[in-house]
C-alpha cells in the first residue's frame, strides 16, 4: 500500500490531476486433468499494477506487472504520456469514493491434496458410471488474490478473495461414434460437494452418452424451445445484457434505449445483480471501477428498472450509474417444474448448447443447437445433431411461456430452466 | 525484454525441463463515435519452468525475472513434477526430443510512432468515415497491437529467441433502418509493428468504402432461407473453415480426448481438390501473419500437412503426443501468456488454393449463397462445425441477388468437404483473430474460394 501512496505522489507530482492505481497479487494452484488423467500441476505467482490517470480532460492508462522502483518510475512517465496523447473527453473520472474499505473471502492457502482427492474421485466415479465418457480437459483451480485501489480522492480499499474454480469438458465415444463435446464449469469456496452431483454434472455425462446416437430432426418449424440454465447464461444472457452496457448505450445501438423504466420484454422475466450474498460462492463488493457496489434489479415483470453503466457510460450518457458490474446475477425462479415444461410441449427441443455467433445489433441470431433433444407431443424423443435454431434475442425474452421452478447456481450465476416460444428449427 | 543466458540454470537437472521468458506488450486505441474510448498499454511478462518426471508436468511462473525468482520456478515446477510424478501410474510415457536453435526478431527498423501518432492517425481515418458516410449511426474503429517476446531454453538443448509483433487496424461501422441497427466489421494488419504495417490513413479509405458498400445492401437485405443450400464460401471465410471445422478436430490432444478424426488417419475426408496445410512460418514464399520458428518446447517449427488431395494426413502434435503416435512434432506446443503451459495449437492454417475463377463458381449455382464475410467459429469433437456469417448474397440463376443479413452456416467437416466440387485460384490470409482452447492465441488461416453445401440458418 505505501508503494501505491508514494505512486499516486509522483504521478501528482509530474502533473496529474487525478489517478487510480489497482495492484493484484494472485496465488494460482491448479490441477489439470486431460485424456482421462491428472498429467499437470501449475502453480502461479502473478502480480498486476494499473495506472489511470486523468489530466486537462484527457485520460492514460497502463498496465505492468513489475513493481520494483526502476519499473513503476518509467510507468509514471508512460502512463502520463499516453495521457498527454489522448483527446479531451468530459466522459473520463475516477471513484469519488473516498477512505478505508477492506473485504476479505476465503483462506488464502489450501492444500493441494484436497483437490487432488477431489479430482481423482471425479475421474473414478465418471469411468465407473459413464465408462464411455473421455473427460477431455478438467481443471480444479484455487485462487487466492489481494487487490488494493488507491485514488487521488482518498480512496484506500483491500479486497482479499480465495475460491475454488472448477470446470470439465467431455465427450462420449464408442468405436467411431462421437458426441458433440460438452462442459460446465462452478466456482466453490470448498470443495464438499463431489463434482459428479455439481451443476447437474451426471445428468450431462449421460446425455453425452445418448448423444453417441443423435440424429437430424429432419424437418422444419417454428416451436417452443427449453433453454437450459448452461445454455442461458452466456449466448442468451450475455446478449441481452450486452445491450445495457456502457458500449451500445454510448454508441445508441441498444436494444434499450431510452426505456428505463417502461414495461419492454416478458412479464415472467426478472433480473437481479449482487454484491455480496451467501447463496453465491465469491462476491463482488467492488466495480471494476472503483465503486463499492451495491445490489440492483434489473429486470422487474419484465420491467427496465436499471442499467449497467459503469461511471464512464454514465458520464457519457447522461443516464444513472449502476454500482455494480452485473458478476453475480440471478434470473428469478418460475412456478413450474420443468418436468412439467417439457409435458407441456407440443413440438420443440431442450436447448443445452448453442454454438452461434454474437447475435446482430437487431437481435437476430442463428446457431447450431449442440447436447440437445427433440421434443414432441410432452416427451422427450431422441437427441439430435445438426440442427439450426434461428430468432430474434429480443422477441424470444418477450415470449418467455414457462419459467421452472428448479434453478442451478454456479457459484455466480442462479439460473431456471425458460421454455421460449416461436423459435426456428431446421436440421 | 532483456536477453540472459537461460542454459545455466538447467545444468545438472535430472528431469526434462523448459524454461521461458515471456512478455507480452499490448497497445490498444478504439476510438467509439469519436470518443477515445480505449487508450491503454499493457506489458505483462515473466519466467515459467516445467518439468517432465513420471509422465507427468509440473509447472510454476512468475511475475518477477530476478535469478532469485527463476531459481524458485524452477523448484515449484519440480515440487509439482515431484507431486504428480509420485502418484504416477503413467510412468513409461516419453517425449518426442528433436531439438534446435533459432533467432528471428521482427523489430521495426522505421522511426517508432508515439502514442498521440497513432491517435492522430485514427482520427484521420475516422473524420474521413464521418465526412463520407454521415448517414451512419455508429462506428468503431482502432488499432490493436500485441507484441511476443519469447526466450526459451530446455534441458535437450534447445534455445530459442523471438520477436513477433502483430498489428491489425479493426473497423465496425452501423447503420440503422426502421429503428433497427445492421453492423459489420473488418480487420486489416497482420506480422509487423505498427510501422511496418501501416503508412497513411488514406490506405485504409478504399476497405471503408467496400464494408459500406456491403452494409448499405445488408441495410435492404433479406433473411437467409434454412436448410442445407450449395453456397460459394468467399476467400475471407475458407480460412475459418480450415482452422474451426477440421484444424481443431486433428488437434493430438482433442483426438485423444474423442475427436472424431481419430479414426481417419489416412481415409479420405474431402473432396481430391482439397488439400490443407498448417504452415510453421512461411508458405507462397512469404513468411506467414504467425511465424513460428522454433515452439515453446523447443521444437523446431515445420509445416505439418492434414490433407493431401482429400486424404487426411497426420495430426498436430506437442512433444508428448507425438511420442504416444509415433508420428514426429512439428512444432505446434505453443503458450500465450508467460503464465501458460505450452498446448498444441495451430499457426497458419490453410486450406490450398485451386482452378477456378470465382465468377465460374458463382455463375453454375442455380439457387443457393455466396458469403463474404466471418465473424466467429467454433468447432466441435464431432466435426460439426458452424460460422457467423454476418453478409452474403442470394444467388439465383447464376447471378448475384439480394444481400443476406446475419445468419449462421455449419456442418460437418468431412462429410461437408466430400461436397467440395470446386476451389477457387484466389487467397487471402485472415490474421487478426485469437484462437480460444484454455488459453488465446494468436493464429492466422487462409483459404480460396470454395463451392460446396452447406446447412445454413435462417427462417
Amino acid at each position: 500500500m505505501e508503494l501505491l501512496k508514494k505512486t499516486l505522489n509522483q504521478l501528482l507530482s509530474k502533473g496529474a490531476e487525478k489517478a487510480q492505481l489497482v495492484f493484484s497479487e494472485n496465488h494460482k494452484q491448479e490441477f489439470n486433468v486431460e485424456a482421462n488423467e491428472i498429467s499437470l500441476l501449475r502453480t502461479n505467482i502473478t502480480k498486476s499494477l494499473s495506472l489511470r490517470v486523468i489530466k486537462d480532460g484527457k485520460q492514460g492508462r497502463l498496465s505492468i506487472n513489475k513493481v520494483d522502483e526502476l519499473s513503476l518510475s518509467q510507468a509514471v512517465e508512460d502512463v502520463l504520456s499516453i495521457c498527454a496523447a489522448s483527446p479531451v473527453d468530459n466522459g473520463y473520472d475516477i471513484s469519488s469514493e473516498t477512505g478505508k474499505f477492506s473485504f476479505s473471502s476465503g483462506k488464502e492457502e489450501v492444500k493441494p491434496e484436497e483437490a487432488y482427492n477431489y479430482l481423482k474421485a471425479y475421474l473414478q466415479q465418471s469411468q465407473k458410471e459413464f465408462p464411455q465418457v473421455q473427460q477431455e480437459s478438467v481443471m480444479v483451480s484455487y485462487d487466492y488474490s489481494k487487490v488494493f485501489v488507491v485514488n487521488t480522492n482518498g480512496l484506500l480499499a483491500d479486497i482479499n478473495s480465495g475460491q475454488y474454480s472448477v470446470s470439465n469438458m467431455f465427450t462420449a465415444k464408442e468405436g467411431e461414434r462421437t458426441s458433440s463435446f460438452n462442459f460446465t464449469g462452478f466456482l466453490t469456496s470448498q470443495l464438499d460437494v463431489p463434482l459428479m452431483e455439481k451443476m447437474s454434472t451426471r445428468k450431462l455425462l449421460n446425455e453425452s452418452v445418448l448423444h453417441l446416437d443423435a440424429k437430424p430432426i429432419g424437418q422444419k418449424f417454428n416451436g417452443d424451445i427449453i433453454v437450459t440454465p448452461h445454455a442461458l447464461t452466456g449466448f442468451f444472457l450475455g446478449g441481452l445484457l450486452s445491450h445495457l452496457r456502457d458500449g451500445r448505450l454510448i454508441d445508441g445501438s441498444s436494444y434499450f434505449k431510452d426505456k428505463l423504466g417502461q414495461n419492454v420484454l416478458s412479464s415472467r422475466l426478472g433480473i437481479q445483480v449482487y454484491t455480496c450474498d451467501p447463496r453465491f460462492a465469491v462476491s463482488a463488493p467492488m466495480t471494476s471501477d472503483g465503486f463499492i457496489s451495491k445490489d440492483y434489479s434489473i429486470f422487474n415483470k419484465g420491467r427496465l428498472d436499471n442499467y449497467l453503466l459503469s461511471q464512464y457510460g454514465s458520464n457519457k450518457t447522461g443516464l444513472g450509474q449502476t454500482y455494480n458490474d452485473g458478476g453475480l446475477i440471478e434470473m428469478s425462479a418460475g412456478e413450474m417444474k420443468l418436468e412439467q415444461m417439457i409435458k407441456n410441449t407440443k413440438k420443440g427441443l431442450v436447448v443445452a448448447r448453442i454454438s452461434a455467433g454474437a447475435p446482430g445489433a437487431n437481435g437476430d441470431f442463428s446457431g447450431v443447437a449442440k447436447n440437445s433433444f427433440y421434443v414432441e407431443n410432452g416427451e422427450v424423443k431422441y437427441p439430435i445433431k445438426e440442427t439450426m435454431i434461428s430468432g430474434n434475442l429480443f422477441e424470444m425474452f418477450n415470449s418467455m411461456s414457462e419459467v421452472s421452478q428448479e434453478v442451478l447456481n454456479n457459484g455466480s450465476a442462479i439460473l431456471p430452466w425458460v421454455k421460449f416460444t416461436g423459435v426456428s428449427v431446421s436440421g | 525484454m532483456r536477453s540472459i543466458d537461460l542454459s545455466q540454470y538447467l545444468n545438472g537437472l535430472s528431469s526434462y525441463t523448459e524454461l521461458r521468458f515471456h512478455e507480452n506488450s499490448n497497445n490498444d486505441i478504439m476510438i467509439l463515435n469519436g470518443n477515445v474510448v480505449s487508450n491503454t498499454k499493457s506489458v505483462q511478462g515473466g519466467v515459467s519452468a516445467r518439468v517432465f518426471k513420471n509422465g507427468m508436468w509440473g509447472f510454476s511462473s512468475s511475475s518477477d525475472g530476478t535469478s532469485e525468482a527463476i531459481s524458485q520456478v524452477l523448484k515449484l515446477a519440480q515440487n509439482n513434477a515431484d507431486f504428480l510424478g509420485g502418484k504416477s501410474q503413467s510412468q513409461d510415457k516419453k517425449l518426442e526430443k528433436s531439438s534446435g536453435k533459432f533467432t528471428k526478431e521482427f523489430y521495426t527498423k522505421k522511426k517508432k510512432w508515439s502514442q498521440k501518432e497513432r491517435i492522430d492517425f485514427l482520427q484521420e481515418v475516422d473524420t474521413y468515415i464521418t465526412k463520407t458516410y454521415p448517414q451512419l449511426s455508429s462506428r468503431a474503429l482502432g488499432f490493436s497491437c500485441i507484441d511476443f517476446s519469447k526466450q526459451l531454453a530446455t534441458s535437450n538443448n534447445s534455445n530459442g529467441q523471438t520477436f513477433l509483433p502483430r498489428s491489425h487496424f479493426r473497423l465496425n461501422l452501423t447503420i440503422e433502418k426502421e429503428g433497427k441497427s445492421f453492423s459489420l466489421a473488418d480487420t486489416k494488419g497482420g506480422l509487423g509493428e505498427i510501422e511496418d504495417v501501416f503508412s497513411e490513413p488514406k490506405d485504409l479509405f478504399s476497405m471503408i468504402d467496400d464494408l459500406f458498400h456491403h452494409l448499405e445492401k445488408k441495410k435492404e437485405g433479406v433473411l437467409a432461407k434454412g436448410g442445407v443450400h450449395d453456397v460459394v464460401l468467399g476467400h475471407s471465410i475458407t480460412g475459418i473453415l480450415a482452422h474451426e471445422a477440421v484444424g481443431h478436430t486433428v488437434e493430438a490432444d482433442l483426438v485423444l480426448g474423442g475427436s472424431v478424426a481419430g479414426e481417419l488417419l489416412n481415409q479420405t475426408v474431402a473432396s481430391p481438390l482439397v488439400s490443407m496445410t498448417d504452415f510453421a512460418h512461411s508458405a507462397f514464399g512469404e513468411v506467414c501473419h504467425v511465424p513460428v520458428y522454433i515452439d515453446d518446447e523447443g521444437t523446431p517449427s515445420q509445416d505439418a500437412e492434414l490433407i493431401k488431395n482429400g486424404q487426411l494426413k497426420t495430426f498436430m502434435h506437442n512433444r508428448e503426443s507425438a511420442a504416444h503416435f509415433g508420428h514426429k512434432a512439428l512444432g505446434n506446443a505453443r503458450a500465450f501468456n508467460y503464465f501458460d503451459e505450452p498446448l498444441i495449437r495451430m499457426r497458419n492454417t490453410a486450406i490450398l488454393p485451386g482452378q477456378s475463377e470465382l465468377k465460374d463458381m458463382i455463375s453454375s449455382v442455380e439457387s443457393g449463397y455466396y458469403f463474404t464475410h466471418t465473424s466467429n467459429g467454433q468447432a466441435d469433437s464431432t466435426g460439426e462445425f458452424m460460422f457467423g456469417v454476418p453478409m452474403g448474397y442470394e444467388i439465383k440463376n447464376g447471378q448475384l441477388g439480394q444481400a443476406v443479413i446475419d445468419t449462421t452456416i455449419s456442418g460437418v467437416a468431412f462429410e461437408m468437404l466430400k461436397t467440395v466440387d470446386a476451389v477457387g485460384n484466389d487467397f487471402k490470409w485472415m490474421s487478426s483473430g485469437f484462437c480460444g482452447k484454455k488459453q488465446r492465441m494468436s493464429v492466422s488461416f487462409g483459404g480460396p474460394s470454395i463451392k460446396c453445401k452447406i446447412n445454413v440458418g435462417g427462417q
